[in-house]
């Protein structure tokens, strides 16, 4: 059924399957039950190679190109969303800007532990009044001798609570803003002024949302990150792959849900048929199947486009839109077609049905996704008269 | 020490197996194929032994199509240095793979050759036993646990009455059981570095081999099924049809 990527990836896929089943999948059922994340995880995740993969192998990475990354996204996101956010806090945005842009002195400071699952990064960018329009955030970081003191408030950071450091996007230039005026900050947990001042429970009941506050809190020069007002270029350079990313972890998702689906309805009596025999549940199942291949086929094609260092344009918010939205409907399906079964928490189906809400919102919207691609439209348009 | 290690590529262990329609054999056009699952057991001793320190080079060997290439890639995954593929699109039995093996032996000179006890495909278990005999090498087969002693190897085996002790002098052959360890999982980093390790392409001839079976499979066919149970009215009829139908009492 799948959309074939090389004989490599179909190798990296069978290991990654099992280890997700073997392995991975008994944690995801007990963090049903408990609401925590076991505290093997980590170095179960550590000593198989998973934490820090993208990262050059002369910073402690494993050296996995993007391709790889995604399908090993798209595999754990079979088990729980959960999996796919460890992979992501060690490889994902925090560690990707700071072995492009941190010096050796941060990058020897932060590194390391990230790679081995000892600390933990999180980014905060959103703000009250700074979400899909993050340039108007207000967070101001003003120059003082030999550092920078910074004033505001950052919330729904994602394991904001929980992370050793912080990545911190703030207005050093007020007149220029996301031209030049916002700089990134590696902020320390227990840095004073800096205090998590809320956890938000979310529709995803492992995943919490965090509250940052800073009040004169001060760092020194050397918490720079890359240049001094070359943070918004900082947060957006991996818009592409993290968006392919959430693309990835939808098509995991959705094709669990297809499999509990099929599943079900093979063993699932009524009226003394199989749901398998009935028209109503088919057409609800091979409606799944086409979509999720059409993501497939969709999502691969960019990434090999994306290895081989081409422009996709917009097409990375065509994949985001597109599987987000896609897995909604699956999932939505997948419940009606499990009944009663779909809506209890002690079956995985509940479960993905709330966890996959976020993709249509984190990581920019479905709206700014179609605004994005509507303005390369035009923008093509121009060119083309 | 240089250690053998021949994987066999077979149907996966989770896949349902289907007869042909012609009753030649069983399905495998479109079938998942994986590493037999105690030539995995096989491979990561292998790799413990060197990581140890007590081996310094493992082989990894497969014979068969040429898809059985990606066996081996999956033991070089697992830690294997290079491999060896005995190409041929005949249907290798047990005697022709112990003579294949006795031939790749001379030319590496292994001290350790460990083989899966069994492949879960025709189940045999006749390879290492038939290799040891063809070497003249002492064998350690249903090894639950595996040590290096100097010029010998202590080989723990799973016998009908418990666990047996054997003595080995090197160069030796071992069978894996099931308790022997947990094969580990091949990383995505080791994936990839896999696929630059050398796998070298030889035919039986090169190994003056001539691999024709020499036993004739007549027909496989599927296990009888299972015939739909009855409903009785009463204990009366129940013992009734048990002493005059079924006959077992």
């Amino acid at each position: 059924m799948d959309v074939e990527l090389s004989p490599e990836l179909t190798e990296m896929r069978a290991a990654l399957r099992k280890f997700v089943t073997r392995e991975l999948e008994p944690l995801a059922r007990r963090m049903d039950e408990t609401n925590t994340v076991p505290p093997e995880l980590v170095p179960l995740l550590r000593d198989n190679g998973y934490l820090g993969m993208r990262l050059d192998p002369e910073l402690g990475g494993g050296g996995i190109g993007l391709v790889p990354y995604c399908l090993t996204i798209e595999e754990f996101a079979r088990a729980h969303r959960y999996f796919t956010l460890a992979l992501d806090y060690s490889s994902g945005l925090t560690p990707a800007a700071l072995a492009k842009h941190g010096t050796p002195a941060q990058q020897a400071a932060y590194l390391p532990g990230l790679v081995n699952g000892t600390i933990q990064a999180s980014f905060a960018l959103t703000e009250p009044d700074a979400g899909s329009d993050s340039a108007a955030m207000r967070t101001r970081a003003e120059k003082i001798d030999g550092g920078w003191k910074i004033n505001g408030r950052k919330h729904y950071i994602s394991g904001g609570g929980d992370a050793d450091f912080i990545l911190l996007l703030a207005v050093t230039d007020p007149e220029k803003r996301a031209r030049g005026g916002i700089t990134a900050f590696l902020v320390d947990r227990g840095t004073p002024g800096f205090t998590v001042t809320r956890e938000e429970e979310t529709i995803s009941s492992i995943i919490k949302l965090a509250e940052l506050t800073f009040e004169d809190c001060i760092v020194p020069d050397t918490a720079v990150l890359g240049r001094v007002g070359g943070g918004f270029a900082v947060a957006m350079e991996t818009l592409t792959s993290g968006r392919l990313g959430v693309s990835c972890a939808c098509i995991g998702a959705a094709d669990r849900l297809l499999e509990m689906s099929v599943d079900h309805a093979r063993t699932r009596t009524t009226f003394g048929e199989k749901l398998s025999e009935r028209q109503a549940i088919q057409w609800m199942l091979a409606d799944s199947a086409i979509e999720l291949r059409a993501a497939r086929a969709l999502v691969y094609d960019t990434l090999r486009q994306v290895e081989a260092g081409n422009d996709v344009g917009s097409a990375a918010s065509m994949c985001k839109v597109y599987c987000s939205e896609m897995v909604g409907r699956v999932a939505d399906r997948a419940v009606q077609i499990h009944g009663g079964m779909g809506l209890v928490r002690s079956y995985p189906v509940e479960r993905f049905y709330r966890d996959i809400r976020h993709y249509r919102v984190g990581e920019g919207t479905s709206e700014i996704q179609r605004m994005l691609i509507a303005r390369a439209l035009f923008r093509e348009a121009e060119t083309r008269a | 020490m240089k250690i053998l290690v021949p994987v066999k590529r077979v149907v996966d262990y989770n896949v349902k197996v289907r007869v042909k329609a012609d009753g030649t054999g069983v399905e495998t056009a479109g079938v998942k194929m994986s590493m037999n699952p105690f030539d995995e057991i096989a491979v990561e001793e292998a790799v413990r032994l060197k990581e140890k320190g007590a081996a310094t080079e493992i082989v990894a060997i497969s014979m068969g199509v040429a898809a059985c290439a990606e066996t081996i890639r999956t033991a070089l995954a697992m830690g294997a240095d290079r491999g060896i593929l005995v190409e041929t699109n005949v249907e290798l039995q047990p005697l022709a793979v112990a003579k294949l093996l006795k031939a790749i032996a001379a030319k590496e000179e292994p001290g350790l050759i460990i083989l899966g006890k069994q492949a879960i495909d025709d189940d045999m278990s006749a390879t290492g036993q038939m290799l040891a005999a063809l070497l003249g090498w002492a064998q350690g087969t249903f090894a639950s646990k595996v040590t290096v002693d100097g010029a010998n190897l202590i080989v723990t085996r799973e016998v009908d009455g418990g666990l047996e002790t054997v003595q080995l002098t090197l160069p030796a052959i071992v069978t894996t059981d099931l308790r022997l360890n947990e094969p580990r999982y091949a990383s995505l980093p080791n994936i990839m570095k896999a696929r630059k390790k050398p796998i070298e392409t030889i035919k039986p001839e090169d190994l003056g081999v001539d691999p024709t079976p020499r036993l004739t499979t007549l027909k496989v066919a599927e296990p009888p099924k299972r015939l739909a149970g009855v409903k009785v009215k009463s204990v009366a009829e129940l013992v009734d049809k048990l002493r005059n139908e079924a006959k077992v009492i």
